[in-house]
């Protein structure tokens, strides 16, 4: 899942890296908390354990090989926080010091791996184990399907890193610049080898390790932490996450015709139609005037869709914050 | 003497898979070695040149190459990087080669079904030789210093003190558990003698008995740090006076005409 240079274009990878920044420095914030300042060691030993995890080979059916990224296995034994910042000290270890995943890449590569994985891992094992916390073989299936999920969303995520380069990045003859294969060609390569392959090697060494530390030394795993983020919000990030999926889809949805289109379909528009209401919206169609790619409009739309939630929801609860205050 | 000791034993051991043990021990050894080469060993110009330079004109080749569109210029910084085989040890030269065929296959293999898509060996060969510069790029960095040059080098980049300190930590302890590692690994290889059916079982042991020692060792150095006045604050070391030799001309000059050439 180590990406090379150059196949993602440079501001992809720019934009990954800055967004990598602020979720650095949160885990930093949290394991200073956590570990007091104990961190700098344990940080630098878990990078060692990590980066040891992900050059390990195990043995596979037919005599090869494979080996682990190692994500959702820290995750839950040091925690999401110290596992971001270990895998992505590891994923830079390996990038200066054995040319393994790109320079400009390191932000999309600590992205995938540091970020999307360990905390998929750690926050679908905590959703899961809350549906039969007691029962120990549960907990054992929650750790597989973790960590099975983890490598899933990271080479999704991946997948779609690549897969929006030849939607993007295209020179003067509309030929790509970058990774060339669209999303539909890049999703199903990148999922198919690691949901059936790499997803059970991960998921049987995460079981097979953790079990045997809980079994030698249980006080050494990471304690979970029920943090208020409740699965609702995990939904709408995977629902996020999977927004460029649309970039797939053709045609229009089914009901959400317009005029011309039912024009076409049934020969007639309805009279009630033709003189019903009208509203023209900002971005009508996702579409934005300004950009000459669909594509680009679709993304920008998506990401100030977002935004704009996200600032209405802020809104709403400063006010609900306000009202409580004056209320008490 | 018993007859049966006497006898021809057609001893023959049933088939089982050992490979994954070799290939671990293999990849430990490889790795360990790259952070334990020695400078002694090293007497060409190439070593002799400024971490800081080397990182520099490392970060403007790849970026360069990745914002590039002529194939003259990707064409002509391989060519380039890869004129520094001359120049470095016989180990290190059998590694960048070794590399820099990967990454060509590689990229090869990943990029030839896009010429049915897309019908353009120009964009493809450019991608090529696009990865590949950049893999020989980072390669010539690394194997033309050591690792505890590129730590000292991240020094003159401003990197912050506790980042500095976190990578030298991780490159040490890489080499403490990375030689727990080979012993255990080597030890599951002497108890296999025969038919070991448990072997697998026995890896994620090996990886759990790991994490626990990387645990202690944690402990350990944070006692150690504490016991030498460790407060929690890293102060970065003032990195060496900034020497410009005949060497760092050599490489500033060499990389400066290729940028010019081949831009302009």
């Amino acid at each position: 899942m180590h990406i090379p240079d150059n196949y993602l274009s440079p501001s992809t990878c720019a934009i990954i890296g800055a967004a990598m920044v602020p979720v650095w420095s949160r885990c930093i914030k949290k394991i200073k908390y956590e570990f007091a300042f104990k961190n700098i060691p344990s940080i630098s030993l878990m990078s060692a354990f990590s980066f040891l995890i992900m050059m390990f080979n195990v043995p596979l059916p037919g005599g090869t090989t494979g080996h682990a990224v190692g994500a959702a296995l820290v995750a839950l034994l040091i925690g999401p926080y110290a596992a971001c910042i270990s895998i992505s000290v590891a994923l830079m270890v390996q990038a200066l010091l054995f040319g393994d995943g790109g320079i400009i890449a390191f932000g999309a590569n600590a992205f995938n791996m540091a970020f999307v994985m360990p905390f998929a891992a750690y926050y679908s094992y905590i959703v899961l184990k809350s549906i039969s916390p007691q029962k120990r073989s549960w907990k054992h299936t929650s750790i597989f399907i973790s960590a099975y999920v983890s490598v899933a969303v990271g080479s999704l995520i991946a997948a779609m890193e690549f897969g929006i380069q030849p939607l993007l990045f295209k020179d003067a003859a509309g030929l790509p610049l970058y990774s060339p294969y669209p999303l539909s060609v890049a999703i199903p390569a990148m999922m198919i080898p690691h949901l059936l392959v790499v997803g059970f090697i991960e998921a049987f060494i995460t079981v097979g390790v953790y079990s045997y530390i809980e079994k030698v030394s249980p006080s050494s795993i990471y304690e979970l932490s029920y943090s208020k983020l409740k699965p609702v919000y995990l939904v709408l990030l995977f629902l996020l996450v999977l927004c460029p999926l649309g970039l797939l889809t053709t045609g229009t949805a089914w009901g959400e015709w317009g005029v011309h289109e039912i024009k076409n379909m049934i020969g007639f528009v309805p009279k009630g139609m033709v003189h019903g209401f009208s509203f023209s919206s900002m971005l009508p169609n996702y579409n934005i005037p300004a950009l000459a790619s669909k594509t680009v409009a679709y993304i920008v739309s998506a990401v100030t869709g977002v935004v704009l939630i996200m600032a209405m929801f802020g809104i709403f609860m400063i006010f609900k914050r306000t009202i409580t205050k004056k209320g008490s | 003497m018993y007859n049966w000791l006497l006898q021809k034993d057609n001893y023959v051991p049933k088939q089982d898979s050992e490979a994954f043990l070799s290939r671990n021990i293999l990849t430990i050894v490889g790795i360990l070695s790259n952070l334990r080469r020695k400078q002694s060993n090293s007497t060409s110009w190439i070593y002799r040149v400024n971490i800081f330079l080397k990182i520099f004109f490392t970060l403007v080749f790849v970026i360069s190459l990745s914002l590039t569109r002529s194939i003259t210029y990707a064409g002509a910084v391989n060519l380039y990087m890869l004129s520094f085989l001359f120049f470095v040890n016989k180990y290190e030269r059998s590694r960048i080669i070794k590399l820099f065929f990967s990454a060509v296959i590689f990229s090869i293999v990943i990029v030839l079904p896009s010429l049915f898509f897309y019908t353009s060996l120009y964009n493809a060969g450019l991608l090529v030789l696009r990865i590949s510069g950049s893999i020989m790029c980072v390669n010539v960095l690394v194997y033309s210093c050591f690792p505890h040059q590129i730590t000292s080098g991240l020094n003159n980049w401003f990197v912050p003190g506790i980042i500095m300190m976190i990578f030298d930590l991780t490159l040490k302890y890489i080499v403490v558990l990375g030689d727990c590692a080979v012993e255990m690994f080597q030890a599951i290889t002497l108890k296999s003698v025969g038919v070991n059916k448990e072997k697998s079982k026995i890896t994620f042991s090996l990886f759990g008995v790991l994490f626990l020692k990387s645990k202690m060792y944690s402990d350990d150095l944070y006692n150690a740090m504490v016991c030498r006045c460790f407060d929690g604050e890293y102060p970065a070391l003032k990195g060496k006076r900034f020497n410009f030799g005949l060497s760092d001309l050599c490489y500033v000059t060499l990389s400066c005409l290729v940028l010019c050439v081949t831009l302009l």
